[in-house]
């Protein structure tokens, strides 16, 4: 069985994490159609229970073609438990419940469970982003410098350790209701990864895919 | 000289003995009871330098709470524990924390860190592609950013590797990984493991590490308990500081009521004080010369003192027999007079006693000299106080109308009791040959019930105390020491059922980092496979190319300190020594048994280079203390024998009368048959403690002898004031040491047993025979016996020298010239004899010998000479294991050897010459019981021997023939399980040889190195063949042993006729069946042979066999029937069938390993491992695979069939290469030996009272669960009652193994027998 290092660990978070907070910036709530701002955030909080398929492309200079993956997310506010399940082309889960991480590949026959608590760094990092997730738009300022456009948003993390993985989330929302359609991580060495959502479910009533 | 100048004397030299007293140290270091140099010394120094008996397990039980709970629990118990300070290292969790330090210490040393394999096997192409795949796998992952990024650092994560082999080499056997706790099998329970700052000797229940851990285990959230050596250490000394107390204070309240019924006054007792107190001075100075001084010889020695006031009461009782004057100064005439009267007595007393304490005083064990030399002081010290003190005292404490107790006994013994009574302890002296030693430590330790059940408990669960051990290795510096550990822990690699933990993986050898820059030596060579397999698993190699670069180039050796603040830096630091005197390093083996750490103990010693010195050195705890009692024992026995020898000397010389030598013998004659007797009988062992405790008991006993027949020579009055004093003696010894058999440490109730037998023996020796033989009746009647008991012991001893001159056997004289070479000893493993030679291979023996019949014989006598004496030790033990009857022994060793001219004349001639040529190349150590010659001869038809006691359960096996159509590859194959019970010898030495002949086929085979006989093998001529046992009712005659007939096939028969012609012409001594096949032409064939005939079962293309015969001409045999009903035979006759049948597809070698490692009963139900009804029991010397097509066997390596599969050929060997191929691994060797564990356990039961027993079965079954056989025993052992019904019935679920078993299942039922 082979562990991962705390900074493979931190990286699930934070695309886990990030992925499914800019979900949450879709709100049953009206919103204007093509305009978004800071205060989409405070709509976040209201969806109790989200799920959706994801397709995740991962294009790096370390590959030779980007390497996509698809699957399923889940996420309950009630139980703070987030799931998120690699169905193709390898099996893979990761769920989340407060610090507590869990990462399974069972066609590698390895699973490993740890607290993000242990790691004061990692404790922190994961803080910000679930404040964010949580749709505290204090938090979101205080960590954020974030740029609205049309059907998006930009976010950029003030914290140096953040920005050493992460340059920018740039999140693309759909309307009626508003919801994210896709994400991407930008890392500082221009490696991308885009996750596009479909078939969300919020609260258990479906959306239809734009 | 006058009382003044007397008194002035002993004043002046007690307080000179007092002075030299002041300075004696005593130590309760063992290293102090040890002998400085030798292994028990050095051994204990390793342990305590390694704090190998320092650690502390701690469980948590979560039985019914969740996994989360239970890891809580941990956690909170273990920071509890962390934050004390009373432990070097606590582990209860292995966190990202951990990996995140362990990777970050491994960075600059990634090309250097882990298995050596496993970094060689990454760097292959297919390494390369697997380890890049696998990270491509996990890039598909929530954490494929962060896998990236490693896999640019790291591409072919050498540091996750590392991690993933350190972080779970720490946890225990039974115990794995989960949730970053140490969890074990059954999920319930989770594990912590500490390290004491302070060592566990000396612990006791008042120590801060004890008492702590008992408020944080109370305060767990879930229950807890914890073990180790501080707690067993803790425990034995609270109580044994109990019992002792206890049983001093009684023993000396019983001594003052003695001295007051006895005297009706305390005067006598304080005229005893001089006495003890001058005797203790001389003792305590004799041991401050000796200083350090250990505790145990001390407390022995104290044992001593009473020697003292035994001089003084018959000092006392000589003074009052004949009136005590009024005047003081009278008194002290009367004291003088009393003095000069015992002197001889005295003299011969101090001198018989020094003369014994002088041989032990030469021992290599400190202990024992110290409680010699204490001995000699204290017996010096009494005569002393006696003569100088005596008289005074007497005029001091004696008054008129004292008088000598009255003895209530017969003062004269009726002559036909004196003789019942020699008779009884001459009874009693053959009983107390076959007295048990014990050695093992753990008899000597015991455990409180509640301590047993843990223990019992973490037995099951993790293995048992007892199975780990170090090897340590020392040099100038720590490369040095590195590397030599290195080496030689290679061989312990593939060693089944251990686990080997050390610091060689944070700490690399030199030899391994020189492997690795060799390894990594084409970096260009590596750069492009390492861009192939990128570029072909997806990934841009440009990309990781820098990360490749780097990670291999990581090559800074680490130091001890780069591991602190990691999980590796408790190892590193408990298992690395590193000083000015040069450094050493240690690795720690854990086993699932002791069987299994001696095993591994084995195959270290067989890697020693030949010269090696003890610089690299196995250190086996349990095995040492062991070795160190049995060499207490041998010396016990020598010395005391000796001393024994001398004394007796002197006493015939001082005597020069028969009755005279005799009555002063007596009483330590008595002594000591009656107390070893008694313990035989009764089935307790002399232990390290009591064996001891019986020296000073004979010491005592002479004392006694010598003061009767002294006064015997002077008066009657003299003769009853010394029976007088004797009676006193020994009640006020007896009241001292009878207090300690009721005390529940088996250490301090075996002293008090020995000493107290003892004693009550000496009683019986001086009041019950002696009286009677210093009459004039007596003396003459004594003569007489003596004379008489002569003659008969010289008829028996010249009708033995008879038996054996009878039962020699003539070898075949020695040829007049043969070939021989210079003998070349590479190592242990590697042995050269010209042409011939003797290796080992995957554990296996393998040897290579060719030549004439005596050559053969010849060079497997040089090549073997390491193992012969270790072979035959090996039978010698197995004979005293299943004949228990020293008679019986004795009509085996006497009667068998007589049957060796038919032997002989039914053997080939060729065979006999390879028996003298192998007796020939030296002595062995039976020597002195038959000539070698002849019990070799008489070893090879042990075979045949077990068969004919029926129902043996010696042998059992189950075969299979197999070819043509019912085979993969059409080859013709033999499959077998050779169950023979033999001894470990025929399991963990086997061997594979190959015979080549002049003029004979070569063959090969497998059995022991040494044994000429054949039970499986091939020959060059394709024919394979294998004896199994079988019964009929033929009678047993003797002819040649069977395999002596096998081995004739396989040199001579090139087809299935000429074997069957071979065994036409040639009888054996039993019945047995041949299962032969020939690989070149294509056939198979059963032969079903008894001592009158020889009957054919069609094979076919395929056929089962066990050990009941089917033809119809045998099988309705009566013995053959009651094999059948009684056995296991036909139930491993069907399951092997079943496996075998056609619809299971054709046999390849893998299903054929698979048929023999079956553990299934009927239609495949699982079975109770170790059930004797399946083909696999645990108890085979060895599984074979006899393909004669391809001539190639393959053998099991073990324990038993689990240590897994090697394959030889013929052809290869023919040519020269002895290696074998291994062909399968381990197949749960844990299993394996927790059933032998079982089973040892079983059979100590036997002898063991009901409660004890009972526990000891039910630790059994834990090891070996639902063993129906272990069921019924502890059913047996049970009051009746429901739990006792509730065995019986689980056992007649299972079932049974045998007809027997069902009979006794229903009698527990309360069923009628059927």
């Amino acid at each position: 069985m082979q562990r991962r290092t705390a900074w493979e660990n931190i990286g699930a978070g934070i695309s886990t994490l990030a992925a499914t907070a800019a979900l949450f910036a879709a709100l049953v709530a009206p919103r204007a159609a093509h305009a978004v701002d800071e205060s989409v955030w405070a709509d976040l909080a209201k969806v109790g229970k989200l799920e959706a398929n994801f397709e995740q492309t991962q294009t790096r200079a370390v590959l030779k073609q980007p390497l996509v993956s698809r699957g399923v997310v889940r996420y309950d506010r009630g139980t703070a438990s987030l799931l998120w399940q690699v169905v193709s082309p390898g099996a893979s889960t990761f769920s989340l419940v407060g610090t507590v991480a869990k990462m399974e590949y069972p066609d590698l026959g390895m699973k490993d469970t740890f607290d993000l608590a242990q790691v004061p760094e990692a404790s922190r990092l994961a803080s910000s982003l679930l404040v964010w997730m949580q749709a505290d738009a204090a938090a979101v300022s205080r960590d954020f410098d974030t740029t609205y456009g049309t059907d998006s948003a930009t976010l950029r993390p003030k914290d140096p350790t953040l920005r050493g993985l992460l340059s920018e989330l740039q999140i693309r929302f759909a309307s009626a209701p508003t919801r994210v359609r896709s994400v991407d991580l930008v890392e500082p060495d221009a490696d991308r990864v885009h996750i596009a959502f479909r078939g969300v479910r919020l609260d258990g009533v479906a959306t239809t895919d734009p | 000289m006058t009382p003044r100048l007397r008194l002035g004397l002993l004043a002046g030299v007690t307080l000179l003995l007092g002075g030299v007293a002041t300075q004696m140290r005593v130590s309760t270091n063992l290293a102090d009871a040890l002998p400085a140099e030798g292994p028990a010394g050095r051994a204990f120094r390793d342990i305590s330098r390694f704090s190998l008996l320092d650690s502390i397990v701690i469980e948590v039980d979560g039985t019914g709470r969740t996994e989360d709970e239970l890891h809580a629990a941990v956690d909170a118990l273990g920071a509890a524990l962390s934050a004390r300070d009373d432990f070097a290292s606590v582990r209860y969790r292995f966190g990202m924390a951990d990996g995140i330090a362990l990777r970050k210490a491994a960075t600059p040393s990634l090309a250097l860190l882990g298995d050596g394999d496993a970094f060689a096997a990454r760097l292959t192409p297919e390494g390369m592609h697997a380890a890049l795949e696998r990270a491509r796998d996990r890039m598909f992952s929530p954490a494929g950013a962060m896998m990236a990024r490693g896999l640019e650092v790291d591409p072919l994560d050498l540091g996750g590797a590392f991690t993933d082999a350190v972080m779970g080499a720490g946890a225990l056997g039974g115990v794995s990984l989960r949730g970053g706790h140490l969890v074990a099998e059954d999920g319930a329970h989770a594990l912590i493991l500490a390290r004491a700052n302070t060592p566990a000797l000396g612990t006791t229940l008042d120590s801060p590490v004890v008492q702590h851990l008992q408020v944080d285990l109370a305060a767990s959230p879930l229950p807890a308990s914890w073990l180790g050596s501080h707690r067993f250490a803790a425990e034995a000394a609270d109580q044994i500081t109990r019992e002792v107390n206890l049983a001093v204070t009684a023993g000396l309240v019983l001594v003052g009521l003695v001295f007051l019924v006895a005297f009706r006054s305390v005067r006598p007792l304080l005229g005893a004080l001089p006495a003890i107190v001058v005797g203790g001075a001389a003792a305590a100075a004799a041991a401050a010369l000796r200083s350090p001084i250990h505790g145990m010889a001390l407390a022995f020695g104290g044992a001593l003192a009473g020697l003292g006031v035994d001089y003084w009461i018959h000092l006392y009782l000589t003074g009052v027999r004949d009136g005590v004057p009024a005047t003081l100064k009278e008194r002290y005439r009367v004291g003088l007079d009393a003095l000069h009267h015992l002197l001889p007595a005295y003299t011969m007393s101090v001198a018989a006693t020094l003369t014994a304490f002088l041989m032990l005083a030469t021992s290599s064990y400190q202990a024992v000299a110290d409680l010699a030399w204490i001995g000699i002081g204290t017996a010096a010290g009494a005569l002393l106080s006696v003569v100088l003190g005596g008289p005074a005292m007497f005029a001091l404490v004696a008054r008129p109308g004292d008088r000598i107790p009255t003895v209530p006994l017969p003062t004269r013994i009726p002559g036909v009791l004196a003789v019942l009574l020699v008779a009884g302890l001459g009874g009693l002296a053959f009983a107390g040959l076959g007295v048990r030693f014990d050695g093992d430590p753990r008899a000597m330790d015991a455990r409180l019930p509640a301590t047993a059940a843990i223990e019992r408990a973490f037995e099951s669960r993790y293995g048992g105390a007892g199975t780990t051990a170090l090897v340590v290795a020392e040099a100038p510096t720590l490369d040095a020491a590195l590397d030599l550990l290195a080496a030689r822990t290679d061989s312990l690699r593939d060693t089944p059922g251990i686990a080997v933990k050390s610091a060689l993986p944070f700490l690399p050898a030199p030899a391994e980092r020189a492997a690795r820059a060799a390894l990594l030596a084409d970096p260009a060579a590596l750069e492009a496979r390492f861009l192939a397999a990128a570029d072909d698993v997806g990934f841009s190699g440009a990309a990781l190319l820098p990360g490749f670069r780097a990670s291999l180039a990581a090559t800074a050796a680490p130091t001890v300190s780069s591991w602190d603040g990691t999980p590796g830096a408790d190892l590193v630091r408990r298992t690395v020594r590193v000083g000015p005197d040069g450094a050493a390093v240690a690795a720690i083996i854990n086993a699932v048994t002791t069987e299994a750490l001696e095993h591994a103990q084995r195959e270290f010693e067989l890697a020693t280079p030949a010269g090696a010195d003890d610089d690299v050195r196995f250190v086996f705890p349990a095995g040492v203390a062991k070795a160190g009692a049995e060499q207490i024992r041998t010396e016990l026995l020598t010395r005391s024998g000796l001393g024994l020898l001398a004394v007796l000397l002197f006493m015939a010389a001082r005597y020069r009368d028969l009755p005279n030598f005799l009555a002063a013998a007596l009483p330590s004659l008595a002594a000591a048959a009656g107390t070893l007797g008694v313990l035989a009988l009764f089935d307790f062992a002399l232990t390290p403690v009591s064996g001891p405790a019986l020296v000073l008991v004979l010491g005592l006993a002479f004392d006694q002898g010598v003061f009767l027949v002294e006064a015997d020579q002077v008066s009657r009055s003299a003769w009853a004031s010394s029976r007088a004093a004797i009676l006193v003696a020994l009640a006020t010894a007896l009241g001292g040491f009878v207090g300690l058999t009721v005390a529940t440490h088996p250490a301090v109730f075996s002293l008090g047993v020995a000493m107290s037998l003892g004693i009550a023996f000496t009683f019986v020796g001086a009041f019950l025979v002696v009286p009677a033989i210093l009459t004039d009746a007596g003396r003459a009647w004594t003569r007489t016996f003596v004379r008489r008991a002569s003659f008969v012991v010289a008829v028996a001893l010249s009708l033995d020298a008879l038996l054996a001159i009878r039962g020699r056997v003539v070898p075949p004289p020695a040829p007049t010239s043969f070939r021989s070479y210079t003998l070349d000893v590479r190592s242990p493993t590697d042995r050269r004899y010209g042409p011939n030679r003797l290796t080992r291979s995957h554990g296996i023996w393998v040897e290579r010998v060719e030549g004439t019949a005596y050559e053969i014989g010849h060079a497997t006598g040089l090549l073997a000479a390491d193992l012969r004496a270790r072979n035959e030790d090996s039978i010698v033990s197995e004979f005293y294991t299943h004949v228990k009857n020293p008679l019986v022994r004795y009509g085996l060793v006497r009667g068998v050897p007589l049957l060796a001219d038919a032997m002989t004349a039914s053997t080939p001639p060729a065979y006999l010459e390879e028996l003298r040529g192998y007796t020939d190349t030296g002595a062995a150590p039976y020597d002195w019981v038959a000539p070698q010659y002849t019990r070799k001869l008489c070893y090879h038809a042990i075979h045949d021997v077990g068969q004919a006691m029926v129902d043996s359960p010696l042998l059992g096996c189950t075969g299979f023939v197999a070819g043509g159509a019912r085979t993969a590859d059409g080859h013709w194959m033999i499959g077998r399980n050779w169950d023979f019970d033999g001894g470990r010898l025929f399991d963990e030495d086997k061997a594979v040889t190959l015979v080549a002949r002049d003029g004979a086929i070569p063959f090969l085979h497998v059995a022991i190195v040494g044994l000429s006989g054949v039970v499986s093998g091939v020959n060059a001529e394709g024919i394979g063949v294998a004896v199994l046992a079988a019964a009929s009712d033929a009678p047993i005659r003797a002819g040649a042993p069977m395999i002596f007939i096998v081995r004739e096939i396989l040199e001579k028969a090139k087809t299935l006729e000429d074997a069957r012609a071979i065994l036409d012409a040639r009888r054996g001594f039993v019945s047995e069946a041949i299962l032969v096949v020939d690989g070149k032409h294509g056939a198979g064939a059963v032969f079903e042979v008894t001592p009158d005939q020889v009957e054919v079962l069609p094979a076919g293309d395929a056929i089962a066999l066990s050990n009941h015969f089917r033809s119809p001409a045998l099988a309705n045999h009566a013995a053959n029937l009651q094999r059948m009903a009684e056995g296991t035979t036909v139930a491993r006759l069907a399951r092997m069938e079943a496996l075998i049948a056609p619809e299971n597809g054709p046999i390849d070698l893998s299903r054929a390993l698979a048929i023999l490692r079956d553990r299934g009963g009927a239609g495949g139900a699982p079975l109770p491992a170790g059930h004797e009804s399946t083909i696999n029991a645990d108890v085979a010397s060895h599984g074979v695979v006899i393909d004669a097509t391809a001539r190639t066997i393959t053998v099991s390596m073990s324990p038993n069939l689990a240590g897994g599969f090697a394959r030889f050929s013929l052809d290869a060997m023919l040519a020269g290469d002895l290696d074998g191929e291994r062909v399968s691994g381990p197949d749960a060797p844990e299993v394996t030996y927790r059933v032998h564990e079982a089973r040892r356990l079983q059979r100590s039961a036997a002898t063991q009272a009901d409660a004890e027993a009972s526990e000891t079965l039910r630790h059994a079954l834990r090891l070996a669960p639902g063993s129906p056989d272990l069921l019924l025993d502890l059913a047996e052992r049970l009051p009746a009652g429901d739990e006792r019904a509730a065995l019986a019935r689980d056992a007649l679920a299972t079932p049974p193994e045998r007809a027997r078993d069902v009979r006794r299942a229903n009698v527990l039922l309360g069923a009628a027998a059927p």
